[in-house]
């Protein structure tokens, strides 16, 4: 069941739409929609709802009126017509606007404490404003509703995430090619990529776009604080979004090869950091992780990196490749 | 289904509301639920008094009768439910508008949406488009779904949090180890680095612990009633800082680069020196900068033969010790 139909929400949206209601005189179903961010014909599902509730009396005069613009027959309603303007009548208690959950409130200043700590100059003391007035006109006087409970910390700053993030959210919503430079730190190399973008993930704090990549002619996936010069262009994009293969995992790919790397204590990040085939204890403080290799070049930057806490056991190719590497720079140290 | 549901909820909350004085099970029963059983009923009223109160409905429980409580009712105070008046000027509207969009986890989105509603249905948002902006400076500050929980633990351990329930799960402490079962009463989420962190009270070692999200294993489960404990004032853990330090000092540096070489690294330079004699005898630039070391030695290794740490000397000798043993030298 989707967030929009279940009961809770649903009843959520008649709580704050027969206020605004009762305020406005009168909102069109396509206002309704707009304000509720669900469909009219949802909006109208909840109205019916509302038909046939009421106070505890049982008589007509007991049960709350909802008037739709000519739309109203003996039988409901028909079907939905944007325009048409809904009135409310009679629903006396449920007319006042009511106190947010503690979810609500939670969610909402959580959200406001994020900005505040990203915020600088005047902004800040707008946001401490709001904080105040939201704690405030949702305290429930002796309730256990104790704000900073849920802190979702600070937000990105770095100045190429947020420049490539706007750029491919703006060729997302135009339905059009994102163009950047792309750097690719296993290989320090930068080049111009253009993509039919699909959409921006957010993994562990960082930003990806994912998305056909022209250059690949196949699905691809970007770190978004790598892009540089990002902007979308005029070319529409053609290629529809191809459905990953496993959900949960976009850098999934069974046709590549399989390292096998022994870990000791000061290693034991990489078996949480990317994703690993399997993983085995083979002492106390030893483990052995297998990973799916894309990039010869990229396994030997991190073995280089690992230096003496761990060790990479196969396939000897891998292995061989990877030591050259690091011979060949430790070679400029002579 | 959900329909049949919504009015239900409807109209018991329209008689909590509308009565007087407290209501009496019997009543709720004949009035709202006259088709159920005794024990139907009991099940049924149970669980919608529970989803009003999670909806922010005040649903109390009173005694009758004035003089005896051996016999109690339900009502809703619509002074307890209205929300307190207040106001917000445009650029404060337009804030909350922006917090709005912030969550990208789909619980806290629908209820961060559903709060700023309620604001907005309660009359006193003076929305005008783009005011208050400016000050907000970077656009990502307030970038719509920013704030992620990709982390499955995290929908069960928010209620627990908000409504003060134990949860049970398996928790691995780190990839050596087995994962061991937990049973706590959650305190608060925090979020560092893009990943979730819990603070809570462990019931069977009786002391503060802090748990990594993404290392639990499994389904979080809840247990017993809630509010079944207070939150301390205080939620410092002993010895582990909930937020840990973001940047060690910087510490001066150089580094040599081959021609077009590590963008990054060039942006962040204080000064460069084109065309230096290299280690190779190739022309080099010589990268002057300030940053944490071990993140330095991390980055000039990833560059493999196009970087060459110069000095500090532990700089140097951090990468060189490192090279050694990955080249099996």
């Amino acid at each position: 069941m989707s967030a929009a139909v279940g009961a809770t929400a649903q009843v959520t949206r008649l709580m704050t739409l027969v206020p605004l209601l009762e305020r406005s005189d009168g909102l069109t179903l396509r206002q309704a929609s707009d304000l509720l961010g669900v469909s009219v014909d949802r909006v109208l599902a909840d109205l019916r709802v509302l038909w046939m509730c009421g106070l505890p009396g049982g008589m007509v005069d007991d049960l709350i009126a909802v008037n739709i613009e000519a739309l109203a027959t003996d039988e409901g309603f028909g079907s939905a017509i944007p325009d048409a303007v809904i009135h409310i009548d009679n629903a006396g208690p449920l007319t006042s606007p009511a106190r947010l959950s503690p979810t609500e409130a939670t969610a909402l200043l959580a959200a406001l404490g994020s900005m505040r700590l990203d915020a600088t100059g005047p902004a800040v003391d707008v946001l401490d404003t709001v904080i105040g007035k939201i704690r405030a006109a949702s305290a429930v006087a002796g309730g256990d509703d104790r704000p900073g409970l849920v802190e979702p910390g600070a937000g990105r700053r770095n100045t190429a995430e947020v420049a490539g993030a706007a750029a491919v959210e703006s060729a997302i919503a135009g339905g059009v090619a994102v163009e950047f430079d792309y750097y690719v730190p296993s290989r320090d190399e930068k080049r111009q990529r253009t993509v039919d973008p699909w959409h921006l993930v957010d993994r562990e704090g960082l930003l990806y776009l994912v998305g056909h990549c022209h250059a690949a002619g196949d699905r691809r996936t970007f770190r978004v604080d790598r892009m540089s010069d990002a902007r979308s262009t005029e070319r529409p994009a053609t290629h529809p979004e191809q459905p990953s293969s496993a959900a949960e995992d976009f850098f999934d790919d069974a046709t590549l090869p399989v390292a096998t790397l022994r870990l000791g204590p000061g290693a034991h990040w990489v078996a949480e950091y990317y994703p690993t085939e399997a993983m085995r204890r083979v002492a106390p403080d030893v483990i052995e992780v297998d990973l799916r290799i894309g990039d010869e070049r990229w396994l030997a930057a991190l073995m280089r990196r690992l230096g003496t806490t761990a060790e990479l056991l196969g396939p000897e190719v891998l292995v061989q490749s990877s030591q050259a590497a690091a011979a060949k720079a430790l070679a400029l140290y002579r | 289904m959900a329909e049949a549901k919504s009015e239900r909820l409807i109209n018991l909350l329209l008689m909590l509301l509308s009565a007087r004085t407290p209501v009496t099970r019997n009543r709720i029963r004949q009035v709202r639920y006259p088709d159920l059983g005794e024990a139907a009923f009991d099940k049924a009223f149970e669980r919608d008094k529970e989803e009003l109160r999670a909806l922010g409905v005040p649903v109390e429980v009173a005694p009758i009768d004035a003089y005896f409580d051996d016999e109690v009712g339900y009502r809703v105070r619509p002074e307890r439910l209205a929300i307190d008046p207040v106001t917000f000027t445009p650029a404060e509207a337009t804030v909350v508008g922006l917090a709005a969009r912030l969550w990208g986890e789909a619980t806290m989105s629908g209820a961060a949406t559903a709060g700023s509603l309620k604001l907005r249905s309660a009359g006193v948002v003076h929305e005008q488009e783009g005011a208050g902006l400016e000050g907000l400076g970077d656009p990502l500050v307030a970038g719509a779904g920013r704030i992620g929980a990709s982390e499955a633990a995290f929908g069960t351990l928010l209620p627990a949090v908000l409504e003060r329930q134990a949860v049970t799960f398996e928790y691995r402490k780190s990839p050596a180890v087995d994962a061991r079962r937990r049973q706590v009463q959650p305190w608060a989420l925090s979020r560092y680095a893009g990943r979730w962190y819990l603070l809570a009270f462990d019931t069977e070692v009786e002391e503060r612990r802090l748990f990594r999200l993404s290392r639990i294993v499994g389904q979080v489960r809840t247990r017993g009633r809630t509010g079944a404990y207070v939150i301390p004032d205080d939620l410092e853990v002993s010895g582990v800082k909930v937020r840990p330090d973001a940047t060690p000092e910087p510490t001066v540096a150089s580094v040599l680069l081959r021609e077009g070489a590590a963008p990054g690294l060039r942006a962040m330079a204080t000064a460069v020196e084109s065309g230096v004699p290299g280690p190779d005898g190739d022309p080099w630039d010589r990268v002057h900068l300030a940053a944490d070391l071990y993140w330095l030695a991390d980055t000039v290794l990833r560059l493999g033969d196009r970087a060459v740490a110069e000095s500090p000397r532990e700089l140097r000798d951090d990468v060189i010790r490192r090279l050694q043993s990955a080249a099996r030298a």
